[in-house]
């Protein structure tokens, strides 16, 4: 069976599993257009989604003056249902969408997906409603649409050259597909199609490059919300299963929000189905990614993020360099690192994360009064604050990565209101503790973890949430050194549990020069300094030497803007033809 | 003229209320953008949002923001510029003939926390105070900065007679030219200053101060309230309003006797504007 006749499948098993739902969204609308039709079938479909439109898009507000406001997830729910489907609506769900464009209030959001769904919409309208001569915002429709043509190839170019803002959000990364494969499909500029195009294909390697059957591996943007230990998170877990396939079909993976990538005319090449599934030879990918977004309490920009993964045939291991500036910067849903492999949701997870908890953590990228910021944001998200977090950076946490081992070090200071660190291990992983060393039977390969640091153990079941063990690391010195291996490798545990010696870790230098070494199971040596080099056989690893993508199947070096991408023979270049020279536009949005 | 030069305007953290007389308070529109700044002079309305600068009117808003500027704290009209304080820095924007604003930053080249500007203030001719959360910092207009003394997180100024006032994380300073600064008698975090005549009013962490000279300050009720803005009609010295975050809005009629919140405002206030019609 060809890649697109696997695809279809799964496009019609996601589509049947939403058409019949009885609560769909603006962008869920689309699959009742995109379920096979008869006469009546159609016209119920056309009744359903003017329904849908008309209760849903523009809830009107009070006030003598009120007119609606809005936000761009409808704003561009609502665009991309019409140009896609305009021909099998009603006429007064034509004409409510075009009225709510051109007269409501549209918020712009905050975030990278919050402004590339706004802007996306914003185009969109304007090139369809060109009888309407002044905007909703006062503006003649002409300056509507030149602002979001230069904030989306803006920030196109912007990302081939230094690296995605929002990047790799599992969360989130589909609310920057999508709108590439709306303007790809829809945009009149054959210019900015094109771009738009190759920017959707380049979002979906991001994917498929550490793709790991049906997991996600490694760092992430932005993977909040209590949901780093599944083995499918967000709105990312419908695409990739579309694209990718994967072990698991279920509620992940219809995603209501996505499905107006299932009757798009833009489709990915194969070969990113290729690379996402070839898993049988270990591989490196290291991606940079632009620097956070943080705008006070600090007085450097922060550095670019560096990200390093390793998939092996049972495994992956991702880590990032974050980038960060120090105190107190510490974006709230980033995920700096874990190790995956195919299982159920909550068992194929190792993660650890000091919940940092200042509340200037927020301020730091939201423009709130930081002396109110610490009441107003928990009161929402009081998850984000919640002691047994699992995900949201800390200033105090660092790292290093070399193939399947990794070093992660904490100098917390005592005073922190969280003077620990908190380590997740799935439940049904065999353990063992030996000579120091925490080791893991979890069925297609072995994990060893050194804990450094006194440990208590301890168990988590927050709702369906997280559920699994708790090791908290407390003290102001603590880290975790981490290293997977093949099954195949050793004749059984006790054979892996032998390749540790007294010796493997070097804490000698940790208490006095922060210093930890260790000695990888291929014999490698790992020294990693905290707040210093990062060393492989005593070579420092450099990482402003980085390409944007550096991996088997993906090369880009910085600012060039053009990636290749390749696998078994094939191969396919994208070229955003960038000016290095032409400044960049600047970064305004949070992520 | 477009029927605000009137009316009391309250920049809440959803949208600006007026006092529509006996309608009581209402929003204008259903504008519920995040309100950090209002600058109304002869009767045209700026408000700093957090989404980029808007032109308020009563009917429309008119977007005066491209897409580089957004989380706007502070916005003032200076000649046939619109100046603007941000979340990134200072920025210039020109209107120009086809409407669109594009606008022009200044303070790329400081440290990331003095780039991020909470209040700005005019200094006479083309230079202005600018309230970092770095310091104060003195523009001479044309993207070069001077530091001052005070180093703390900087939330109002306000001209006070001949003198400036600065409202900052760690008390109120004062200063005759804006490049020399004094600290007053108030330690305690303080996030607004109004003054009119004689009289000036800060809004703090422990509610409303009141002084008669800039460096004297004594307390005006609301104690236990983070009151981050204040107002004072221009015409009656004794009608004051204070805005809670939170708290919502207050009203005094008495000079700071006796103080009533206004329920139909239910969001923080971050500024108030007396009608213009009424300022001395």
């Amino acid at each position: 069976m060809s890649y697109q006749d696997d695809m279809s499948q799964r496009r019609d098993a996601i589509v049947a599993e939403l058409a019949p739902r009885e609560t769909l969204n603006l962008f869920g609308a689309s699959a009742l257009f995109a379920a096979p039709n008869s006469g009546d079938d159609a016209e119920n479909a056309a009744a359903r989604v003017e329904d849908i439109v008309l209760t849903r898009f523009g809830a009107q507000s009070g006030g003598a003056f009120a007119v609606a406001s809005m936000g761009c997830f409808d704003a561009f729910a609502a665009m991309f249902l019409l140009c896609r489907w305009q021909a099998e609506m009603t006429e007064p769900t034509r004409q409510h969408i075009k009225h709510i464009m051109t007269h409501n209030i549209h918020g712009r959001g905050n975030t990278e997906n919050h402004w590339l769904m706004h802007y996306t919409a914003q185009l969109l309208a304007a090139e369809i409603y060109t009888d309407v001569d002044i905007w909703w915002n006062g503006l003649p429709r002409e300056i509507v649409h030149a602002e979001a043509t230069r904030w989306i190839l803006g920030t196109i170019d912007r990302t081939v050259r230094i690296g995605h803002h929002e990047y790799d959000s599992t969360d989130y990364h589909g609310w920057h597909i999508l709108p590439m494969i709306a303007l790809a499909d829809h945009a009149q500029d054959p210019l900015l199609r094109q771009r738009a195009s190759d920017m959707a294909t380049l979002f979906i390697a991001d994917m498929a490059l550490e793709f790991f059957k049906g997991a996600w591996a490694g760092g992430h943007a932005r993977e909040g919300y209590r949901e780093n230990t599944w083995t499918s998170v967000g709105s990312s877990a419908t695409l990739i299963y579309l694209y990718f396939g994967g072990p698991t079909f279920g509620s992940h993976q219809t995603y209501q929000d996505m499905a107006p990538a299932l009757s798009a005319t833009y489709q990915p090449p194969e070969m990113l189905n290729a690379i996402a599934n070839d898993r049988n030879q270990p591989r490196l990918v290291k991606k940079t990614k632009a620097p956070r977004n943080i705008f006070r309490h600090v007085d450097e920009d922060a550095r670019p993020v560096r990200k390093t993964t390793y998939t092996s045939r049972s495994f992956a291991l991702g880590t990032t360099q974050t980038g960060l500036p120090g105190p107190p910067a510490g974006p709230i849903d980033l995920v700096s690192w874990d190790l995956s492999w195919d299982g159920a949701k909550h068992e194929a997870k190792i993660v650890s994360c000091h919940p940092y908890v200042d509340p200037r953590r927020f301020s730091a990228f939201l423009s709130e009064l930081p002396q109110d910021i610490g009441r107003s944001v928990p009161a929402a998200k009081p998850y984000l604050q919640f002691a047994d977090r699992l995900f949201g950076a800390s200033p105090y946490e660092q790292m290093m990565q070399h193939e399947a081992a990794a070093i992660v070090l904490y100098r917390i200071p005592a005073d922190d209101e969280h003077p620990y660190v908190n380590l997740y291990l799935p439940r049904s992983t065999t353990w063992r503790q030996h000579d120091g060393f925490l080791l893991g039977d979890a069925g297609a390969f072995y994990v060893m973890l050194h804990l450094i640091g006194n440990s208590t153990w301890d168990s988590v079941k927050d709702a369906d949430y997280v559920d699994g063990w708790f090791v908290r690391l407390r003290g102001d010195s603590v880290g975790i050194v981490i290293e997977a291996s093949e099954k195949d490798a050793y004749a059984d545990l006790d054979a892996f549990a032998a390749a540790f010696t007294a010796d493997t870790v070097d804490l000698s230098n940790w208490e006095s020069q922060t210093k930890v070494g260790y000695r990888s199971l291929a014999g490698d040596q790992l020294e990693m300094s905290y707040n210093g080099d990062h060393r492989v056989n005593e070579t420092v690893i450099d990482y402003d030497a980085w390409a944007l993508y550096d991996a088997p199947e993906a090369s880009a070096q910085l600012q060039s803007g053009v990636v290749e991408l390749r696998h078994r023979g094939e191969s396919l270049t994208l070229d955003f033809s960038v000016d290095p020279n032409r400044p960049m536009l600047p970064m305004r949005v949070i992520g | 003229m477009n029927g605000l030069h009137d009316a009391w305007l309250i920049g809440t953290h959803a949208g600006i209320y007026t006092d529509a007389g006996q309608d009581g308070w209402q929003r204008l529109g259903g504008y519920q953008f995040a309100i950090n700044g209002i600058d109304r002079k002869h009767g045209r309305v700026l408000a700093a949002t957090g989404s980029g600068v808007w032109e308020v009117r009563k009917d429309r808003w008119i977007q005066r923001h491209d897409e580089t500027l957004t989380e706007v704290m502070d916005v003032m009209v200076a000649g046939d510029s619109i100046i603007a304080a941000s979340a990134y820095g200072i920025a210039y924007g020109r209107t120009e003939p086809s409407q669109a604003t594009r606008w022009q930053w200044l303070s790329d080249s400081l440290p990331v926390n003095q780039r991020f500007t909470n209040t700005i203030l005019s200094l006479g001719g083309t230079g202005q105070l600018v309230g970092t959360e770095g310091g104060l910092l003195v523009h001479d207009g044309s993207g070069q900065f001077q530091p001052t003394e005070i180093t703390d997180g900087i939330r109002d100024l306000v001209r006070f007679g001949t003198r400036y006032l600065a409202a900052t994380d760690s008390g109120i300073w004062t200063s005759e030219e804006g490049l020399l600064w004094q600290k007053g008698s108030v330690d305690d975090g303080s996030f607004a200053l109004a003054a009119t005549g004689d009289l000036a009013l800060a809004g703090t962490e422990d509610g409303v101060l009141t002084s008669k000279d800039g460096d004297h300050w004594q307390a005006a009720r609301l104690a236990g309230m983070r009151v981050c803005a204040v107002e004072i009609s221009g015409a009656d010295p004794d009608h004051w309003c204070a805005g809670g975050v939170p708290g919502g809005l207050w009203i005094s009629k008495d000079g700071g006797r006796c103080w009533q919140d206004v329920p139909q405002i239910p969001n923080e206030v971050e500024v108030i504007r007396a009608p213009e019609a009424n300022r001395s």
